[in-house]
């Protein structure tokens, strides 16, 4: 024993008995305090014998199980009630067995069941301390209550879940991509937006894959500058290739995690939404606006040179029937000078004077009809060509004039024209004064005979339009016809009335014009009403120039 | 003064042609009259590339110029007309079926000297041709091309 103490130079300094005793106290001194430490300690420490028995057990691990130290010393370590089950047994055994074999034990985690049948979770590590022949002593173990530890494991790994579920069940794509562009996370709906597999992508980059459409390549690199400037980008239309080579648009918002400064190159958080069901209703969109439009120039070409070039053959129609006419005449003055009998020369008069010039009325009676059809025409389609001036119409100004130049019409029938205050409207002069001309030409032309013509004239806005009213009390037009007054070349009582059919039909492209829009209601046998309504103020302003 | 005038015709429309100058002669107007049946027919005469008949020089002419027609149309013929040095003064006159403003507009400022619709209204035709008829009574025409 002399001579390997540590302790063995105080002993050349004194007595030996003295030494000793001096000695004896600071051990015992020394064994006071390392006891005292031990008791107030938060972890709980077991001090177990050679012999597996308990030999101290300290104040904190009292608490932790519920027993007393009383309860505990002396009985074998590796059977204690706490242990609970079989499994536990052969833990603790093998933590022993540890401790003998490396002199000390890495932390394991245990359950243990307290005195009051509780179980709560433990982290025993263990050391031995031997005598001076080697021989172990003492184990000392220590026991770590983990029961706050494993709860904000399980917490965590909860919320952890949570968020993957609330990833996964996304329908947009949310990725997570490090430096160089490496997806280092994505969530389901990458499959099915783009046809590859998570494990095909995870570990890749978008460029490496070819995901990104040829043009739309450039983009991640503008992304990322947009997110070192601003830390984010949104709403983002990029075309993706997906994995059969189809093309599928999505509208992506990316996120820098963390702060530029902490990391180099930190992580973007990128979402993407499959928009392409948008953008193929959008080029459909566009693809039948177009169309509308090249119909609706078609339509227009095809009316103006219909119009135009079939009024040309009219001339010679008219113009022929009349020259036959001067025939005649010479034919029936040549016949009076001849000395033909009077029988053959009644045969002949009755032919020229009955059986062809009926047929020369009937021919110029159709000439003209359908001269006044073609000019309709031309004038419908001149309509949608002339360019348009919108301005501020002072609408008290513009009927007073409409309502003047109709002064002698008014008149002849005895009609009583009501205008009321009408608050201003956006429209072209032009065309808004042709259009109130030709609601008031039908009011009066669609009088009742049976009653004085009484008209009204009424506006009032309404939100951003404004809403112009003409009102009759004329012959009337049932339900059935209301869509049909609107037609071209439609007349409610053509014996009866004279027109090219055409009064509706322009003023409805003239509103048309005007992103306004009419409507009627009427009762027949007591009068009708037309409801125009026209822009408040200018959205557009149209300078649509005439085709050539 | 009236009896040199040489009337030169283009109108694709044999019919129109003859009512034209059945019209025209029901008026008094006895003027030689040439008729070409299309904007390159014409053309060709004014600028002298057909031999056999050729626009000579001292002949007061009125060109009278119907607008659709195949090949180069009247509006062309005009252009060319008027943007040629010597043949600028001999007056045109538009008679066509259109009396669309718009072309109406583009034909005076080209500088056409008048501007005549071809009504279906025969009465007005006649109309429209005895007011050619007039016009090219009194009309001051150049007879110097060279």
């Amino acid at each position: 024993m002399e001579g390997k103490s540590v302790l063995n130079g105080f002993r050349e300094t004194g007595s030996q008995s003295d030494n000793r005793i001096w000695i004896d106290e600071i051990l015992q001194e020394n064994e006071l305090v390392a006891a005292q430490i031990l008791e107030e300690l938060s972890d709980g420490i077991m001090l177990v014998n050679a012999d597996a028995t308990v030999r101290h057990v300290n104040k904190a691990l009292e608490k932790m199980l519920g027993y007393t130290a009383e309860e505990l010393v002396g009985k074998s370590a590796l059977d204690l009630p706490t242990y609970g089950g079989q499994d536990n047994l052969e833990k603790g055994a093998a933590l022993f067995e540890e401790v003998l074999n490396k002199g000390f034990a890495e932390p394991v985690d245990m359950d243990a069941v307290t005195k009051d049948g509780k179980v709560i979770p433990l982290s025993f590590s263990a050391t031995v301390i031997r005598d001076k022949a080697g021989n172990p002593t003492v184990f000392a173990a220590v026991i770590r209550d983990i029961t706050e530890r494993k709860r904000n494991e399980e917490m965590l790994r909860e919320s952890e879940e949570k968020l993957k579920r609330y990833l996964e069940g996304s329908p947009d794509v949310i990725c997570v991509v490090g430096e160089k562009g490496i997806i280092s996370y994505v969530n389901r709906a990458v499959e099915r937006i783009t046809g590859y597999s998570r494990d095909e992508i995870v570990g890749q980059s978008f460029v490496k894959l070819g995901l990104l459409a040829p043009e739309s390549s450039s983009k991640p690199a503008e992304w990322r500058q947009l997110n070192e400037d601003r830390g984010t980008t949104r709403d983002q239309e990029i075309a993706l290739m997906r994995k059969d080579g189809s093309r599928v648009f999505v509208e992506v918002s990316t996120l820098s995690t963390g702060s530029p400064g902490r990391q180099a190159r930190p992580e973007v958080i990128g979402i993407a939404r499959d928009i392409t069901e948008r953008k193929q209703a959008e080029c459909e969109r566009l693809r039948l606006t177009s169309e509308l439009a090249e119909k609706n120039k078609e339509l227009e070409q095809i009316v103006y040179v219909a119009s135009h070039d079939l009024r040309s053959p009219l001339v010679n129609v008219q113009g022929f029937s009349k020259e036959l006419r001067y025939s005649l005449r010479e034919v029936a003055s040549i016949l009076q000078g001849e000395s033909i009998p009077s029988e053959v020369q009644h045969k002949i008069s009755n032919i020229l004077e009955s059986d062809i010039a009926d047929s020369l009325r009937y021919i110029e009676a159709s000439v003209s009809k359908m001269d006044s059809l073609l000019a309709g025409l031309l004038r419908l389609s001149r309509l949608g060509r002339v360019a348009l001036r919108f301005e501020q119409l002072d609408m008290n100004l513009l009927i007073r004039e409409i309502v003047e130049a109709f002064e002698y019409a008014i008149k002849e029938v005895g009609a009583n024209v009501k205008v009321s205050h009408l608050p201003p409207c956006v429209g072209d002069h032009v065309q808004i004064n042709q259009l109130f001309s030709n609601l008031l030409d039908n009011a009066l032309k669609y009088r009742d005979p049976e009653r004085a013509a009484v008209i009204e004239i009424t506006g009032q806005q309404a939100n951003d339009q404004v809403v112009y009213c003409v009102r009759d009390n004329g012959i009337g037009i049932v339900k059935e016809h209301y869509s049909k007054i609107f037609e071209i070349f439609q007349r409610l009582n053509p014996g009866a009335t004279s027109g090219e059919g055409l009064g509706l039909s322009i003023v409805k492209k003239i509103l048309s014009r005007h992103n306004g829009s009419i409507w009627v209601e009427s009762e027949p046998g007591v009068g009708s009403k037309f409801s125009v309504s026209l822009p408040l103020v200018s959205k557009t302003v149209e300078t649509r120039e005439a085709i050539p | 003064m009236m009896n040199e005038k040489v009337i030169l015709l283009a109108e694709d429309d044999m019919g129109h042609a003859a009512l034209i100058q059945k019209n025209l002669k029901r008026e008094g107007i006895t003027n030689q009259i040439i008729h070409f049946k299309d904007g390159r027919e014409t053309l060709d005469f004014l600028f002298q590339k057909t031999k056999e008949p050729s626009l000579a020089n001292g002949t007061p002419y009125v060109l009278l110029l119907d607008i659709r027609m195949p090949h180069v149309d009247g509006v062309e013929v005009l252009r060319q007309v008027k943007e040629d040095q010597k043949l600028r003064k001999m007056p045109v006159i538009m008679i066509t079926t259109t009396d669309d403003p718009r072309e109406v507009e583009r034909c005076h400022d080209l500088g056409c000297s008048n501007y005549i619709a071809k009504p279906v209204d025969y009465e007005k035709f006649v109309q429209a041709i005895r007011q050619l008829g007039l016009f090219l009574m009194v009309v001051e025409v150049p007879s110097s091309y060279a």
